[in-house]
Protein backbone atom coordinates (compact mmCIF):
# COMPACT_ATOMS: atom_id res chain seq x y z
CA UNK A 1 0.00 0.00 0.00
CA UNK A 2 1.49 3.34 -1.05
CA UNK A 3 1.27 6.46 1.07
CA UNK A 4 -1.01 8.20 -1.46
CA UNK A 5 -3.28 5.12 -1.59
CA UNK A 6 -3.62 5.16 2.20
CA UNK A 7 -4.39 8.87 2.24
CA UNK A 8 -6.96 8.40 -0.53
CA UNK A 9 -8.64 5.64 1.48
CA UNK A 10 -8.75 7.83 4.63
CA UNK A 11 -10.35 10.68 2.61
CA UNK A 12 -12.93 8.25 1.19
CA UNK A 13 -13.74 6.99 4.71
CA UNK A 14 -14.09 10.62 5.90
CA UNK A 15 -16.42 11.33 3.02
CA UNK A 16 -18.52 8.25 3.81
CA UNK A 17 -18.64 9.27 7.47
CA UNK A 18 -19.99 12.70 6.50
CA UNK A 19 -22.65 11.23 4.22
CA UNK A 20 -23.81 8.44 6.55
CA UNK A 21 -26.42 9.31 9.16
CA UNK A 22 -26.92 7.26 12.28
CA UNK A 23 -30.19 5.40 12.57
CA UNK A 24 -31.90 5.15 15.93
CA UNK A 25 -32.65 1.81 17.57
CA UNK A 26 -36.25 2.37 18.68
CA UNK A 27 -36.21 -0.38 21.30
CA UNK A 28 -32.97 0.88 22.88
CA UNK A 29 -34.28 4.44 22.96
CA UNK A 30 -37.54 3.18 24.46
CA UNK A 31 -35.80 1.24 27.22
CA UNK A 32 -33.41 4.13 27.92
CA UNK A 33 -36.17 6.74 28.13
CA UNK A 34 -38.36 4.36 30.14
CA UNK A 35 -35.61 3.74 32.66
CA UNK A 36 -34.76 7.44 32.99
CA UNK A 37 -38.39 8.44 33.55
CA UNK A 38 -39.22 5.38 35.68
CA UNK A 39 -36.22 5.69 37.95
CA UNK A 40 -36.63 9.46 38.09
CA UNK A 41 -40.21 9.25 39.34
CA UNK A 42 -39.43 6.36 41.72
CA UNK A 43 -36.46 8.13 43.26
CA UNK A 44 -38.41 11.41 43.59
CA UNK A 45 -41.27 9.52 45.30
CA UNK A 46 -39.00 7.54 47.61
CA UNK A 47 -37.06 10.68 48.56
CA UNK A 48 -40.28 12.37 49.71
CA UNK A 49 -41.51 9.22 51.51
CA UNK A 50 -38.24 8.87 53.42
CA UNK A 51 -38.18 12.61 54.19
CA UNK A 52 -41.65 12.26 55.72
CA UNK A 53 -43.53 15.12 57.41
CA UNK A 54 -47.13 16.03 58.20
CA UNK A 55 -48.19 16.05 54.54
CA UNK A 56 -46.00 13.89 52.30
CA UNK A 57 -45.41 15.22 48.77
CA UNK A 58 -48.60 17.24 48.19
CA UNK A 59 -47.45 18.47 44.77
CA UNK A 60 -45.97 15.25 43.38
CA UNK A 61 -49.12 13.48 44.56
CA UNK A 62 -51.12 15.51 42.02
CA UNK A 63 -49.73 13.14 39.38
CA UNK A 64 -52.36 10.74 40.70
CA UNK A 65 -54.91 12.72 38.68
CA UNK A 66 -53.21 11.61 35.46
CA UNK A 67 -51.84 8.27 36.66
CA UNK A 68 -54.64 6.44 38.55
CA UNK A 69 -53.26 4.50 41.52
CA UNK A 70 -50.15 6.61 41.91
CA UNK A 71 -49.48 8.25 45.29
CA UNK A 72 -46.46 9.40 47.28
CA UNK A 73 -46.07 6.13 49.21
CA UNK A 74 -43.82 3.05 49.06
CA UNK A 75 -46.13 1.18 46.73
CA UNK A 76 -46.75 4.44 44.82
CA UNK A 77 -43.05 4.46 43.93
CA UNK A 78 -43.48 1.03 42.30
CA UNK A 79 -46.66 2.12 40.51
CA UNK A 80 -44.89 5.28 39.38
CA UNK A 81 -41.96 3.28 38.02
CA UNK A 82 -44.25 1.09 35.94
CA UNK A 83 -46.30 4.04 34.66
CA UNK A 84 -43.27 6.20 33.84
CA UNK A 85 -41.43 3.27 32.23
CA UNK A 86 -44.37 2.57 29.92
CA UNK A 87 -44.73 6.27 29.02
CA UNK A 88 -40.96 6.66 28.52
CA UNK A 89 -40.81 3.52 26.38
CA UNK A 90 -43.60 4.86 24.16
CA UNK A 91 -41.85 8.24 23.84
CA UNK A 92 -38.49 6.64 22.93
CA UNK A 93 -40.11 4.26 20.46
CA UNK A 94 -42.06 7.10 18.77
CA UNK A 95 -38.97 9.30 18.53
CA UNK A 96 -37.09 6.37 16.94
CA UNK A 97 -39.82 5.71 14.37
CA UNK A 98 -40.24 9.37 13.38
CA UNK A 99 -36.48 10.04 13.32
CA UNK A 100 -35.73 7.02 11.13
CA UNK A 101 -38.52 7.99 8.74
CA UNK A 102 -37.39 11.64 8.57
CA UNK A 103 -33.68 10.90 8.14
CA UNK A 104 -34.16 8.26 5.44
CA UNK A 105 -31.89 9.18 2.48
CA UNK A 106 -33.88 10.52 -0.46
CA UNK A 107 -31.38 9.39 -3.12
CA UNK A 108 -29.47 6.12 -3.06
CA UNK A 109 -25.84 6.54 -1.92
CA UNK A 110 -23.04 6.41 -4.48
CA UNK B 1 16.88 -0.62 19.66
CA UNK B 2 15.53 -1.70 16.27
CA UNK B 3 15.60 -5.49 16.65
CA UNK B 4 12.25 -5.85 18.40
CA UNK B 5 10.47 -3.43 16.12
CA UNK B 6 7.47 -4.93 14.21
CA UNK B 7 8.90 -3.68 10.91
CA UNK B 8 11.95 -5.95 11.38
CA UNK B 9 9.99 -9.22 11.57
CA UNK B 10 10.40 -11.92 8.97
CA UNK B 11 7.62 -11.24 6.47
CA UNK B 12 7.91 -14.69 4.91
CA UNK B 13 6.39 -16.26 8.04
CA UNK B 14 2.57 -16.31 8.17
CA UNK B 15 1.15 -14.15 10.93
CA UNK B 16 -1.62 -15.98 12.83
CA UNK B 17 -3.40 -12.73 13.66
CA UNK B 18 -3.83 -11.95 9.97
CA UNK B 19 -5.07 -15.41 8.96
CA UNK B 20 -8.26 -15.60 6.94
CA UNK B 21 -9.68 -18.37 9.15
CA UNK B 22 -13.40 -17.79 8.51
CA UNK B 23 -13.03 -17.31 4.76
CA UNK B 24 -14.58 -13.83 5.04
CA UNK B 25 -11.26 -12.02 4.90
CA UNK B 26 -8.77 -11.28 7.67
CA UNK B 27 -8.47 -7.81 9.15
CA UNK B 28 -6.06 -6.62 6.43
CA UNK B 29 -7.62 -8.37 3.44
CA UNK B 30 -9.74 -6.22 1.12
CA UNK B 31 -13.07 -7.58 2.40
CA UNK B 32 -11.94 -7.42 6.03
CA UNK B 33 -10.90 -3.80 5.64
CA UNK B 34 -14.20 -2.93 3.96
CA UNK B 35 -16.13 -4.57 6.80
CA UNK B 36 -14.07 -2.70 9.37
CA UNK B 37 -14.62 0.58 7.49
CA UNK B 38 -18.39 0.00 7.33
CA UNK B 39 -18.50 -0.74 11.06
CA UNK B 40 -16.49 2.39 11.87
CA UNK B 41 -18.63 4.57 9.59
CA UNK B 42 -21.81 3.27 11.28
CA UNK B 43 -20.36 3.59 14.79
CA UNK B 44 -19.33 7.22 14.29
CA UNK B 45 -22.19 8.32 12.04
CA UNK B 46 -23.64 11.68 13.04
CA UNK B 47 -27.29 12.19 14.00
CA UNK B 48 -29.54 14.22 11.69
CA UNK B 49 -30.29 17.32 13.76
CA UNK B 50 -33.47 18.42 11.98
CA UNK B 51 -34.85 14.85 11.97
CA UNK B 52 -34.30 14.41 15.72
CA UNK B 53 -35.76 17.88 16.29
CA UNK B 54 -38.82 16.97 14.23
CA UNK B 55 -39.24 13.62 16.02
CA UNK B 56 -39.00 15.04 19.53
CA UNK B 57 -41.07 18.07 18.50
CA UNK B 58 -43.93 15.88 17.31
CA UNK B 59 -43.77 13.70 20.44
CA UNK B 60 -43.55 16.68 22.85
CA UNK B 61 -46.41 18.47 21.07
CA UNK B 62 -48.59 15.33 21.27
CA UNK B 63 -47.85 14.89 24.98
CA UNK B 64 -48.59 18.56 25.73
CA UNK B 65 -51.91 18.46 23.86
CA UNK B 66 -52.89 15.06 25.29
CA UNK B 67 -52.14 16.07 28.89
CA UNK B 68 -54.20 19.26 28.43
CA UNK B 69 -57.11 17.27 27.01
CA UNK B 70 -56.95 14.69 29.82
CA UNK B 71 -56.80 17.50 32.39
CA UNK B 72 -59.87 19.12 30.80
CA UNK B 73 -61.79 15.85 31.17
CA UNK B 74 -60.61 14.38 34.50
CA UNK B 75 -59.78 17.59 36.41
CA UNK B 76 -62.47 20.18 35.62
CA UNK B 77 -61.83 22.02 38.92
CA UNK B 78 -58.16 22.53 37.96
CA UNK B 79 -56.72 20.92 41.11
CA UNK B 80 -53.56 19.84 39.29
CA UNK B 81 -52.73 23.46 38.46
CA UNK B 82 -51.62 22.71 34.90
CA UNK B 83 -52.59 26.27 34.00
CA UNK B 84 -49.46 27.44 35.83
CA UNK B 85 -47.54 26.40 32.71
CA UNK B 86 -48.76 29.72 31.27
CA UNK B 87 -45.97 31.29 33.35
CA UNK B 88 -43.53 29.82 30.83
CA UNK B 89 -45.68 29.24 27.74
CA UNK B 90 -47.35 32.49 26.71
CA UNK B 91 -51.05 32.12 25.87
CA UNK B 92 -51.40 28.59 27.25
CA UNK B 93 -54.44 27.66 29.34
CA UNK B 94 -56.35 24.49 30.19
CA UNK B 95 -59.00 24.94 27.49
CA UNK B 96 -59.71 23.79 23.94
CA UNK B 97 -57.72 26.75 22.61
CA UNK B 98 -54.96 25.82 25.06
CA UNK B 99 -54.72 22.36 23.47
CA UNK B 100 -53.65 23.96 20.19
CA UNK B 101 -51.40 26.54 21.83
CA UNK B 102 -49.82 23.72 23.86
CA UNK B 103 -49.39 21.75 20.64
CA UNK B 104 -47.46 24.62 19.07
CA UNK B 105 -45.37 25.31 22.18
CA UNK B 106 -44.65 21.58 22.62
CA UNK B 107 -43.40 21.35 19.05
CA UNK B 108 -41.14 24.38 19.44
CA UNK B 109 -39.67 23.20 22.75
CA UNK B 110 -39.31 19.60 21.53
CA UNK B 111 -37.70 20.67 18.27
CA UNK B 112 -35.13 22.86 20.04
CA UNK B 113 -34.40 20.10 22.59
CA UNK B 114 -33.99 17.40 19.93
CA UNK B 115 -31.92 19.59 17.60
CA UNK B 116 -29.63 20.60 20.47
CA UNK B 117 -29.31 17.00 21.69
CA UNK B 118 -28.21 15.86 18.22
CA UNK B 119 -25.87 18.85 17.86
CA UNK B 120 -24.22 18.17 21.23
CA UNK B 121 -23.89 14.46 20.48
CA UNK B 122 -22.28 15.19 17.10
CA UNK B 123 -19.84 17.71 18.60
CA UNK B 124 -18.77 15.29 21.35
CA UNK B 125 -18.34 12.52 18.78
CA UNK B 126 -16.26 14.80 16.52
CA UNK B 127 -14.00 15.66 19.46
CA UNK B 128 -13.56 11.93 20.20
CA UNK B 129 -12.68 11.21 16.56
CA UNK B 130 -10.18 14.08 16.58
CA UNK B 131 -8.64 12.75 19.80
CA UNK B 132 -8.32 9.18 18.52
CA UNK B 133 -6.88 10.37 15.20
CA UNK B 134 -4.32 12.59 16.94
CA UNK B 135 -3.38 9.73 19.28
CA UNK B 136 -3.02 7.28 16.38
CA UNK B 137 -0.80 9.77 14.51
CA UNK B 138 1.31 10.27 17.59
CA UNK B 139 1.65 6.51 18.21
CA UNK B 140 2.64 5.97 14.57
CA UNK B 141 5.40 8.59 14.64
CA UNK B 142 6.65 8.59 18.24
CA UNK B 143 9.66 6.31 17.49
CA UNK B 144 10.55 8.28 14.35
CA UNK B 145 13.83 9.46 15.84
CA UNK B 146 14.96 5.81 16.22
CA UNK B 147 15.18 5.62 12.44
CA UNK B 148 17.05 8.89 11.87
Amino acid sequence: MTASGGAERVTRADDELRRTLARINGRAWGVAMGLVLGLGLSIATLFLVIKGGAVVGPHLGLLGIFLPGYSVTWHGALFGFVYAFVIGYAIGRLIGIIYNAASKPRHSPR
Amino acid sequence: MRNGHPDNRDLSLPDASLADTDGRGGPFSVTGEQRANNTIVLAFAPLHKAALGLASGVVFASIFALVTLVDLVVDPRQIAGLGLLAQYFYGYSVSIAGVFIGLAWGFVVGFVAGWFLAFTRNVVLAIWILYFRARADWLATRDLLDYV
